[in-house]
């Protein structure tokens, strides 16, 4: 009788959701700007899969005589130092540094929602302790911690990765933990209690759904802020290594005089598809904010 | 309202110091050493041996972190692996750029995005709001690096306004010069990167300041206002911006790490000698304590003015009460 009744409750809220759903769509749609920059991102992510499949060029095979053409039909983005085709490397590079965005996003994803929910359903000194570590890694600048960890734990991918994930998981923690101390106090949650479901049933099938739109919501924008990092990073010679591109580091040609000065199609095309793609993740996650919280309409 | 600051500063201790522990854990964890003959072939052993005692290095970790401690407690943070000079002393060199970059860069961040977001509020929907908001969104997503490249490629390159990078023109200038020129000189060079992190600054400032003064312009007490036949400027000015304004304190105080950060990216890109550099410079060499002491030194900064940005919260709005 028990085990019917949450079933019922749960299948009732399955479709509340589905609705929910619904209305957050078509609230998205209305938003001219937000889905023509979601069609832009699709368009990116697109050309990130295919050019490097049907390039003619190898990302890594260079001719030296081929060194430093500037865009031409055979070469439509030019070549580099070593002759490497630059428009093959361009959504290479793509590709790295979107992965890295969106890993490092499903991971500081998982961590918040993990020590958010802890944090704000506990409290106490589960709670002093989750915030005591936010605040520490939030106090110090991003730049300077990322620097020196990756210097002395090395440049690879998965270490870049890792050093993202730790060093970005206080904000969404922050944000879920707030979302859960206000809902914790909500009816159904009462109910939860009078029905006996047991904390990690109430956290994962009662909350997480209402907290879902708030993670679309962060998870977005945080892709964004992390592809700026990594970019920042590898600009700095400290992100991902030559000979894999990404977008960060195709740009760091420009630090050089004798290229910012004569060779702008080294550095001009992997800025505008960082700055494109960066924000066309803002606009989507603004426009994502606007339908799923009426609040924030038109702010 | 004193109980309040005592608590924080309470809360604020073991951060610190949870801070600095990481650091030491950090260091400890990582594969490599200071001096080791990858760096400088021509190390031996035995010297190699002198060195690490001379910078306690041979220590174990628990024990390095309580002498450290003890030694920062008098105001002695150590000496530079490499340069010989105290680790004091290559930090408050490298400290005026950073400084001078970041606070400039604040203070235009302010002085255009707050006007833009109050004007963006009042004229909210209307042509002026899609334009700054469009415009927020630019300076929001463009990468800090490439928007200084670009200014240095327009302004440098092509138009030949400015100088290309620097903290000021190389030595034969500033030795007959007066302390006004060397000034206007130090601002000349600064105009790019300060543009650079400060327009990328003021597109968050906007933002805050538009949601903040919305909030405020829908409340009664500015309905009020309108029905006692106040001027709108008057309205806008005097009753709404004073209470809009106020969580941009808080936001100042929280933005204080990103501006570091974007502060590091800015010197790299126009050769500024800074925090960042010293920085790049010091991992390269393992130099741990340059690394501890700066890490140290901007923890300090940043939670001491989260603390502040708190209580200043507090005295500009009575409303809040911390019990």
């Amino acid at each position: 009788m028990n085990d019917g009744m949450v079933k019922n409750n749960i299948i009732l809220k399955a479709n509340k959701n589905e609705n929910y759903f619904a209305v957050v769509r078509r609230q998205f749609m209305k938003n001219k700007l937000a889905v023509g920059a979601f069609c832009v991102l699709g368009f990116i992510i697109l050309l990130c899969i295919f050019v490097p499949i049907f390039s003619p060029y190898s990302m890594q095979i260079y001719f030296a005589e081929n060194r430093l053409i500037p865009p031409s039909p055979q070469h439509w983005l030019g070549t580099d130092v070593i002759g490497r085709d630059l428009f093959t490397r361009l959504f290479v590079g793509g590709r790295i540094s979107l992965g890295i965005g969106l890993l490092v996003t499903f991971i500081n994803t998982l961590v918040g929602f993990t020590l958010g929910s802890l944090s704000g359903f506990y409290g106490k000194w589960v709670d002093a302790i989750i915030m005591r570590l936010s605040e520490m890694i939030s106090s110090l600048p991003f730049m300077f911690t990322a620097i020196v960890i990756v210097a002395l734990f090395g440049n690879s991918i998965p270490t870049l990765i890792a050093t993202f994930a730790a060093l970005t998981w206080p904000g969404i923690t922050r944000i879920i933990r707030g979302q859960i101390l206000m809902l914790r106090e909500a009816e159904y949650m009462k109910a939860c209690e009078a029905l006996g479901i047991n904390h990690f049933k109430r956290i994962t099938r009662h909350l997480l759904p209402n907290l879902l739109p708030f993670i679309i919501v962060y998870a977005t924008l945080n892709i964004a802020s992390v592809i700026l990092m990594e970019a920042a990073l590898s600009f700095l010679g400290m992100g991902v290594s030559p000979p894999t591109p990404t977008w960060g580091n195709l740009i760091e040609p420009a630090r050089q005089m004798v290229n910012l000065m004569n060779r702008a199609w080294l550095f001009i095309p992997p800025g505008i598809m960082i700055f494109l793609t960066v924000m066309c993740f803002n606009i989507v996650g603004d426009g994502l904010r606007d339908a799923v919280d009426p609040k924030s309409r038109g702010r | 309202m004193r109980g309040f600051i005592i608590r924080r500063i309470l809360q604020i201790i073991p951060v610190f110091f949870g801070i600095l522990l990481l650091l030491f854990i950090l260091m400890e964890l990582s594969p490599g050493q200071p001096l080791s003959d990858l760096q400088d072939p021509r190390i031996t052993a035995a010297h190699r041996e002198r060195m690490l005692a001379r910078f306690n290095l041979d220590l174990p970790v628990r024990q390095r972190f309580f002498n450290w401690i003890a030694d920062a407690v008098r105001g002695d943070f150590g000496e530079s692996i490499t340069h010989r000079r105290p680790v004091s002393e290559l930090i408050t060199t490298a400290l005026p750029a950073t400084l001078t970059l970041s606070i400039s860069a604040m203070l235009v961040s302010m002085l255009i995005g707050i006007p833009l977001g109050i004007l963006s509020a009042v004229y909210k929907g209307k042509g002026i709001d899609t334009v700054f908001t469009i415009f927020a969104f630019i300076g929001i997503s463009m990468p800090i690096f490439f928007f200084g490249v670009l200014l240095i490629l327009i302004f440098s390159v092509n138009l030949g306004l400015t100088p290309v990078m620097g903290y000021g023109s190389p030595p034969p200038f500033g030795r007959n010069e007066t302390l006004m020129q060397i000034w206007a000189d130090r601002a000349w060079h600064l105009i790019l990167p300060v543009s650079a992190l400060g327009l990328s600054g003021a597109a968050s400032y906007m933002r805050y300041t538009r949601a903040s003064m919305l909030e405020v312009i829908h409340s009664d007490y500015i309905r009020t206002a309108r029905a006692k036949g106040l001027k709108e400027s008057r309205i806008i000015f005097r009753h709404a911006m004073r209470n809009a304004l106020i969580p941009i304190i808080t936001i100042m105080g929280l933005q204080l790490p990103g501006l570091f950060s974007g502060s590091a990216i800015t010197e790299a890109v126009f050769g500024l000698p800074g925090l960042g550099g010293l920085l790049l410079q010091a991992v390269g060499g393992r130099n741990y304590p340059i690394i501890i002491g700066m890490m140290t030194i901007i923890a300090i900064v940043t939670l001491a003015s989260a603390l502040i940005a708190e209580i200043l919260y507090a005295v500009a709005d009575p409303r809040i009460k911390y019990d």
